[in-house]
């Protein structure tokens, strides 16, 4: 196998639409052999909503029967997506690059994975299939975003499962990392991470590399380039991504550890991001020994609704937390006009009511815990590498949005990530401001290194 | 299936031993604490005070804070315990009321996908309130939740949230990880 250099491709579904773009698509695979490597194609389903084999147009077909389906034949439904446009893409790469290939659906490429349909985690990869392949010279092409569970018993197939969202980029992050891949190139309709969002910057530019941390911070803070699971793969075994277009020979962005980046940027940051509508809450519990009673009880009955809390900002006394606007209502009907009760530091049992009137408060003789609730909010962030150890940072984007009129409403942070909570009016303004304030608009990091066939 | 420990070299540091899957694991993997830092308040008026204001002549003189948080009525933040001075000197000459505790840890749970794993915030702030540890403050990132204690509070904080997300602690009366 020293000879041997695997590389996964995967188009995702707006790069594989049209005849045209699937034929964009061979021609890069085509180059990539002739080139020496064996690739590894993976594949989504075919364009979006309302188009005849998107995943979504799929899923409304049996939700016109009703809503009710069995996930586990959900998640059957759901795979056809990508075995249609696996079939055709092999099929393709076959008529125009006049090599063999073959077509494997997940299960097939030996991906196994749990039984939770929908949102299947990978439990194992055999790949023995797609190792045969790289042997005869055949070219496989696997279904992205599905896997198969392990049979009840030797003679039984499994089921077919789902990944959940972005599980085409997790199925090529984890065959990368299952065979060993030089690098796992993910095509799509934009030509690599950049600084900004393009449509709020223009001058907003393509990175040259990225670290797999500052991709996953990027992706959780709103920006919509690779899901973080696939970089959190990446990461776990060392392989390479790059995330390029398949329109044109741009080198893309190549993902990878930080110390395989060289940057000479003082101040660390490489891109702003920016959530969608988001709402902060905030409680202040005068008796602050029974305080982080109320705030487990509190924060539990939103976790059980299944929401996630996050931008947490604790005092002894006070409680704040951000919940993406949607499921605003979820959330007040949990925690709103709630009596909860706490022991005292002399083990009395002590009624709060959360509220956000105090007349509602009070009306069952609880200690009132007034909410507050701030809609129209959203989160922009500064990502990075160091952020903690830079000084300045805080200061410089403090300068950016202050100085344009724009309060920040909180902070919150970590090594590759500073957040601002801000007013939604001011969301691009203050996207704009940031790039401009850190430069980065200007590049200054290394290279992305050589693409594998990039000008052959 | 494989298993196997994850290496750590840390003292007074809680990790997963049991890995299931060929993905990263899911939910807490990791506990860990680390000493050396201070805790600042300063009070603002109402309305508060232009960020800038303040950060400006810190970094200016070089130090670099961190878990900012603004609430009424000022704002809060930790730096390393040896920018005390320069931090102190440099906020009166601002003629800037404040408060500094100094000897604090942050305990960090790392806990990657804690997007997708709703509660365990909520965990958090009941175990260690059951256990008598006191949070100044909290802060969290896409994949960890951190909260400033005392630093003597760090190994039993450590402790209870080992105990409550079932990892190993592998050493529990260390004296934590200095910056």
């Amino acid at each position: 196998m020293t000879d041997i250099k695997p590389l996964v491709m995967k188009f995702g579904g707006t790069s594989v639409r049209t005849a045209e773009q699937r034929q964009a698509a061979v021609r890069h695979v085509c180059r990539a052999r002739e080139a020496g490597y064996h690739p590894v194609v993976v594949v989504s389903a075919m364009g979006r909503k309302g188009e005849p084999y998107a995943t979504d147009t799929l899923i409304s077909l049996a939700e016109e029967i009703g809503p009710d389906m069995a996930s586990r034949e959900k998640d059957m439904l759901m795979a056809c997506g990508e075995i249609i446009s696996t079939v055709i893409m092999a099929h393709l790469i076959r008529h125009l690059g006049n090599c063999d290939t073959v077509a494997l659906s997940g299960g097939q490429a030996g991906i196994v994975t749990d039984r939770k349909f929908g949102a299947a985690r990978i439990l194992a990869i055999d790949p023995t299939r797609i190792q045969r392949c790289f042997r005869d010279g055949t070219i496989p092409v696997v279904a992205g975003f599905q896997g198969v569970t392990r049979g009840a018993a030797a003679h039984e197939h499994g089921a077919i499962t789902t990944l959940g969202r972005g599980g085409s980029d997790t199925t090529a992050s984890a065959l990368g990392a299952a065979v060993h891949a030089v690098e796992v190139q993910i095509f799509t309709d934009v030509p690599g991470i950049m600084t900004a969002d393009p449509t709020i910057v223009p001058n907003a530019r393509t990175l040259g590399t990225i670290t797999y941390r500052e991709i996953c911070e990027m992706a959780h803070q709103g920006a919509k380039v690779l899901h973080p699971r696939a970089a959190e793969i990446a990461m776990e075994y060392g392989i390479p991504l790059r995330v390029l277009s398949p329109m044109g020979d741009g080198e893309g962005t190549l993902i990878v550890a930080e110390a395989k980046v060289d940057r000479t940027r003082e101040h660390g940051v490489t891109g702003v991001a920016h959530s969608g509508a988001v709402v902060p809450l905030s409680m202040r519990v005068e008796e602050e020994y029974c305080k982080p009673q109320v705030e487990r009880d509190t924060l539990a009955r939103v976790a059980a609704e299944h929401i996630s809390v996050y931008f947490t900002s604790d005092t002894p006394e006070t409680m704040n937390f951000v919940v993406d606007e949607d499921v605003l209502p979820t959330v007040l009907n949990a925690v709103e006009n709630v009596t909860l009760t706490a022991t005292d530091r002399d083990g009395q049992p002590r009624r709060f009511r959360v509220a956000r009137h105090a007349s509602s408060a009070a009306a069952d003789d609880a200690i009132p815990v007034q909410l507050h609730v701030h809609p129209d909010c959203v989160i922009v962030s500064l990502i990075g590498r160091d952020l903690r150890r830079v000084p300045g940072v805080i200061a410089r984007a403090a300068e950016a949005l202050e100085g344009a009129g724009i309060k920040i409403l909180q902070v919150a942070g970590s090594s590759n990530c500073l957040s601002c909570l801000i007013r939604e009016p001011h969301k691009e303004e203050a996207v704009r401001r940031l790039h401009e304030k850190f430069h980065l608009h200007l590049g200054d990091e290394g290279a992305g290194g050589e693409r594998p066939m990039a000008g052959s | 299936m494989e298993e196997h420990s994850q290496p750590t070299e840390q003292p007074s540091v809680a990790v997963a031993t049991r890995r299931l899957g060929f993905e990263p694991p899911r939910g807490v993997s990791r506990i860990e604490w680390r000493s050396g830092l201070a805790h600042f308040a300063i009070k603002t008026e109402e309305g508060g005070r232009a960020l800038a204001s303040v950060f400006r002549p810190l970094m200016e003189v070089g130090v670099s804070v961190d878990m900012v948080k603004l609430l009424p009525p000022g704002i809060c933040f930790t730096l390393f315990e040896g920018e005390i001075d320069v931090t102190s000197e440099t906020l009166r000459k601002l003629g800037l009321e404040f408060t500094v505790t100094p000897e604090c840890a942050v305990l960090t749970v790392y806990a990657p996908d804690m997007r997708s794993l709703p509660g365990i915030m909520a965990t958090v702030v009941g175990a260690l309130d059951h256990d008598g540890v006191r949070v100044l403050s909290t802060d969290d990132s896409y994949d960890s939740i951190f909260c400033i204690i005392d630093r003597n509070d760090g190994p039993r904080a450590c402790q209870a949230l080992a105990k409550e997300f079932g990892l190993d602690l592998k050493s529990g009366e260390g004296p934590g990880v200095e910056w």
